[in-house]
């Protein structure tokens, strides 16, 4: 990270990242709450406790998720606002009602853009690999061979283990299969943090190295 | 073509390192054909791909990527050309983008940027289903 205008471009990043995680969140809310309306209609005159906690939790699921979004909105402001501290006039424009929950159209315009972008390279690669002598199959091989090779590293082979490799644990220890897309998020805001420390740092260095200019301009 | 759900399943067995299965799954596949795997593992590229860099082009993320899957892979990453590998990634983003490139090649980068996209950003198991199915619904619906 070698400028604050870095600094700047990567939170305004993270702002951006954090909004739209806002909109998922608050789409998920919508699905909890859409849930327990379906809920409580299916669940009437029984008392079955599997149909009563599925209610509960989804009421519980909605508001939660509200409170989530909420409080992503509220993280991406503070962020801006601390744009406007290291570098005046640098942060996004924002009006928290609109900003903080970009509206539909702005997702369907996503999701066309991906949709558009998707039919060209489809087309495209495909048609490259059409044009090669080789076709699909030596992409296919050499595909299989990746695969295998992964497969050798997670369970070490027969070729292996008759010149005495010991075995190997899987290579590339992971997180659990069941993250949860609030994990994203709290990832996500690790990485501001060390994004923030950064800037904090970048502005120490400034301010050091104009207090170490001063000495020296008064010493000589 | 419809996509054979045993290809689907191999692809999943692979981004979650079940070894045995996927195994079992390649033995099975090299009975019944390898169908439209291809265009399958295109679509799920592309679908991964664009997840991990949230829809957007980023060149600096794209260099540091590649560099990522070739220097953690055990043996092979240096046979990967870092030139093609970014220029395939960044065709996800600027589909204008031109392509010099072996399929053997172009195969094998894809089949490795789709397990670290997967792996490095965690996916859970119901997105990684979503992922993959729609992946093979775009592979059964184009060719």
């Amino acid at each position: 990270m070698s400028s604050i205008g870095e600094v700047v471009a990567r939170l305004r990043q993270a702002v951006e990242r954090i909004d739209r995680a806002a909109v998922s969140t608050a789409g998920a809310r919508s699905e909890a709450e859409l849930s327990h309306r379906y809920f409580v209609e299916a669940g009437r005159g029984t008392a079955d406790p599997r149909m009563r906690a599925a209610i509960t939790e989804s009421r519980t699921a909605g508001e939660k998720a509200g409170k989530a979004a909420r409080l992503l909105s509220e993280a991406a402001d503070h962020i801006c606002a601390y744009i406007e501290i290291i570098a005046p006039g640098a942060g996004p424009s924002r009006d928290s009602a609109t900003d903080a929950m970009p509206d539909g159209k702005r997702l369907v315009n996503e999701a066309a853009d991906r949709e558009a972008r998707f039919a060209k390279f489809h087309r495209r690669t495909n048609q490259f690999l059409a044009d090669k002598e080789g076709d699909l199959k030596e992409f296919e091989q050499l595909s299989r061979e990746a695969v295998s090779a992964f497969r050798d590293r997670v369970r070490p082979g027969d070729v292996q283990a008759s010149v005495g490799t010991p075995k190997q644990a899987p290579a590339q220890p992971r997180a659990s299969n069941s993250q949860h897309p609030v994990t994203d998020v709290l990832l996500a805001v690790a990485g501001l943090t060390l994004v923030a420390r950064a800037g904090v740092e970048k502005i120490r260095d400034i301010r050091r190295r104009r207090s170490q200019r001063d000495d020296e301009s008064k010493a000589g | 073509m419809t996509t054979n759900p045993k290809l689907v399943e191999f692809l999943r067995t692979f981004v979650r390192d079940e070894a045995d299965a996927n195994g079992r799954l390649e033995k099975e596949l090299d009975e019944e054909g390898w169908g439209n795997f291809a265009l399958l593992l295109n679509a799920a590229f592309f679908l991964a791909v664009d997840r991990y860099f949230d829809g957007r082009r980023d060149d600096a993320a794209i260099i540091q990527f590649v560099a990522g899957m070739r220097s953690q892979l055990d043996v092979g990453g240096a046979s990967i050309d870092p030139a093609a590998a970014e220029a395939l990634i960044t065709s996800v983003f600027d589909p204008d983008t031109p392509l010099n490139i072996e399929p053997g090649m172009m195969g094998q980068i894809q089949t490795h940027a789709l397990y670290k996209a997967l792996n490095d950003k965690p996916i859970s198991d119901d997105d990684l289903a979503s992922l993959l199915n729609e992946a093979a619904a775009i592979a059964s619906s184009r060719n």
